[in-house]
């Protein structure tokens, strides 16, 4: 559960508008008549009694997978059980990315685009409609999505996508089915072919700025002149942190206006979100690899039975060290709400030793508070990675199992 | 994405994510941690690397085992996406059951869970 608008790690972590929840999604799938679990050390069990269930000799099977060396095992193809899933549940947007908004999205739109009247806000006694150009991720295509409203409540239902090739542009044909669906029927011919120019030049900008969605809210007047209002663009910055393109654009984003420890967090290869804002006992700092086990972990610690808010996203990246270990629990306590930490690690680059020595280290040299750590260590070299929590004589609860863990973890948080 | 399009020798796989690895073939093209895997034929199709592991250890503890682990990753445009995952799934016989994990951000899963809907009605004894 992250603020609406923060990319969460991964860059596709972000749902865009238009996209179901991962609550919706969850919803979506058990319809179909999966089963879903909370977390994935579930997975095994449930299949199990699935499999059961569909009247599979479960032994059999275990012995094949113990047995099996190479393929042609088994072609048994009788009742068979059902899919088990898991979505998770954060919502995304900034972080790490360059969002534009309001003056300085309408500074750089005017400047990118030749000819349009652009605003800040939309003015509220017109219609107005929504366009943007934005991924269209099923397709793997750049799209043009168009609603005929641009009321925020409406827009997720009454969009459209429109994909074209990303070689070629947007050609006429697709140009003019947008527009079709924006029910522009009372405006004159001439604000129809320049609401096509716009889309033209929309579609060139994202192409040519490497954008991930530029959108804007249109309104015609009686006149028919064009009038853009509202505009979001979104750009990735991978290409500028990778190559150095676009600094002009890049140059735009003001980290005096972000998060101090988020910004701090990116130097070290760490993303770090700071969560529950309003919420002044959200007191579970959180330690993780990966940036999907860092939205599991949040997710299942906040569903039922645990019922436990945590303070921040983090996710140490792959190329983690035990400075960066160091440097997360710096992050983490920055917060004063925090009451406990949470490390959990499921290594598979990332080495278990690596993390214990970043653990012991942080306990040296960071000023803990007193505040009490919870640490559960899997994957790769887990056993020297426990064992070395172990020797430590440090004061660290460690577990192996989630679960045990995550019910530890509430219960120091105090919530 | 188009010109991988034209053929179909090659997919895919990701990116952002740790690869594709047959426990049953042992064979592993990326780099998952090898220990936690164990042959069997449970197939799996995960966007996050680390909850895939996750997946992994609980199948292998649980004494079952993987067939095919496929990383579809958790970038905005992926290689390959569960209903492709799931289409390999479906006529590989050495997997009997099949695990998928999710995340926030596009479709994929209205979209797998649209070629289940369809599965379950096609097929008698669907995995």
């Amino acid at each position: 559960m992250a603020p609406p608008g923060r990319v969460m790690g991964h860059a596709g972590a972000w749902a865009g508008v238009g996209e179901a929840t991962a609550g919706e999604k969850y919803k979506i799938l058990q319809n179909a008549g999966v089963t879903m679990v909370d977390h994935p050390e579930m997975f095994g069990n449930v299949m199990k009694s699935l499999l059961k269930q569909a009247g599979k000799d479960v032994s059999k099977i275990q012995q094949s997978a113990a047995a099996n060396q190479r393929r042609g095992m088994h072609t048994m193809r009788q009742v068979r059980p059902r899919v088990v899933s898991r979505a998770q549940k954060i919502n995304l947007s900034q972080q790490r990315d360059l969002h534009l908004r309001e003056q300085k999205a309408v500074d750089h739109l005017t400047k990118s685009l030749e000819g349009f009247t652009i605003s800040e806000e939309t003015p509220q006694d017109t219609d107005s409609v929504y366009l943007s150009i934005s991924v269209d991720r099923s397709n793997r295509q750049p799209c043009i999505i168009t609603s005929p409203s641009s009321n925020p409540r409406k827009i997720h239902h009454r969009l459209r996508r429109f994909p074209y090739s990303y070689l070629e542009g947007p050609d006429k044909a697709i140009i003019m089915e947008a527009i079709k669906h924006l029910q522009l029927d009372a405006a004159p011919p001439a604000a129809h072919a320049q609401t096509a120019k716009l889309i033209s030049s929309l579609a060139s900008l994202h192409r040519s700025q490497e954008a991930v969605s530029l959108a804007v809210n249109l309104s015609i007047s009686s006149s028919g002149s064009l009038h853009l209002s509202s505009p979001q663009l979104f750009y990735d910055d991978a290409a500028f942190k990778s190559n150095n393109r676009h600094p002009d654009l890049h140059a735009l984003r003001d980290p005096s206006q972000e998060n101090a420890v988020e910004v701090e967090a990116e130097k070290s290869g760490i993303v770090f979100v700071k969560l529950n804002t309003d919420d002044p006992h959200a007191s579970i700092g959180t330690l993780v690899n990966g940036a999907g086990l860092a939205m599991n972990t949040i997710d299942a610690l906040a569903l039922p039975p645990h019922n436990g808010a945590c303070s921040n996203f983090l996710d140490t990246g792959g190329k983690a060290t035990s400075q960066t270990v160091k440097k997360s629990f710096e992050l983490i306590l920055s917060d004063p709400r925090v009451k406990v930490i949470f490390v959990n690690i499921f290594g598979g680059l990332t080495d278990c030793g690596m993390i214990a020595d970043g653990v012991i280290l942080a306990f040296k040299e960071v000023d803990m508070r007193g505040i009490p750590v919870v640490v559960r260590l899997r994957g790769t070299n887990e056993e020297e990675g426990q064992r070395k929590i172990a020797e430590s004589g440090l004061e660290l609860e460690a577990f192996d199992g989630f679960e045990e863990a995550a019910t530890r973890v509430v219960e120091l948080s105090g919530q | 994405m188009s010109i991988l399009k034209t053929q179909s020798k090659s997919r895919l796989v990701g990116a952002n994510a740790p690869g594709i690895i047959s426990a049953i073939g042992k064979c592993r093209i990326g780099f998952q941690p090898l220990p936690t895997f164990s042959p069997g034929h449970i197939g799996i199709v995960a966007k996050s690397g680390t909850l895939s592991y996750e997946t992994v250890a609980s199948i292998t503890r649980s004494g079952l085992g993987q067939s095919l682990c496929i990383g579809m990753g958790g970038d905005v445009v992926a290689g390959t996406n569960f209903v492709d995952a799931l289409r390999v799934f479906e006529t590989d016989p050495d997997t009997e059951a099949i695990v998928l994990v999710g995340e926030v951000g596009g479709s994929a899963e209205q979209e797998a869970a649209d070629w289940i809907k369809d599965y379950h009605q096609r097929e008698k004894n669907p995995k």
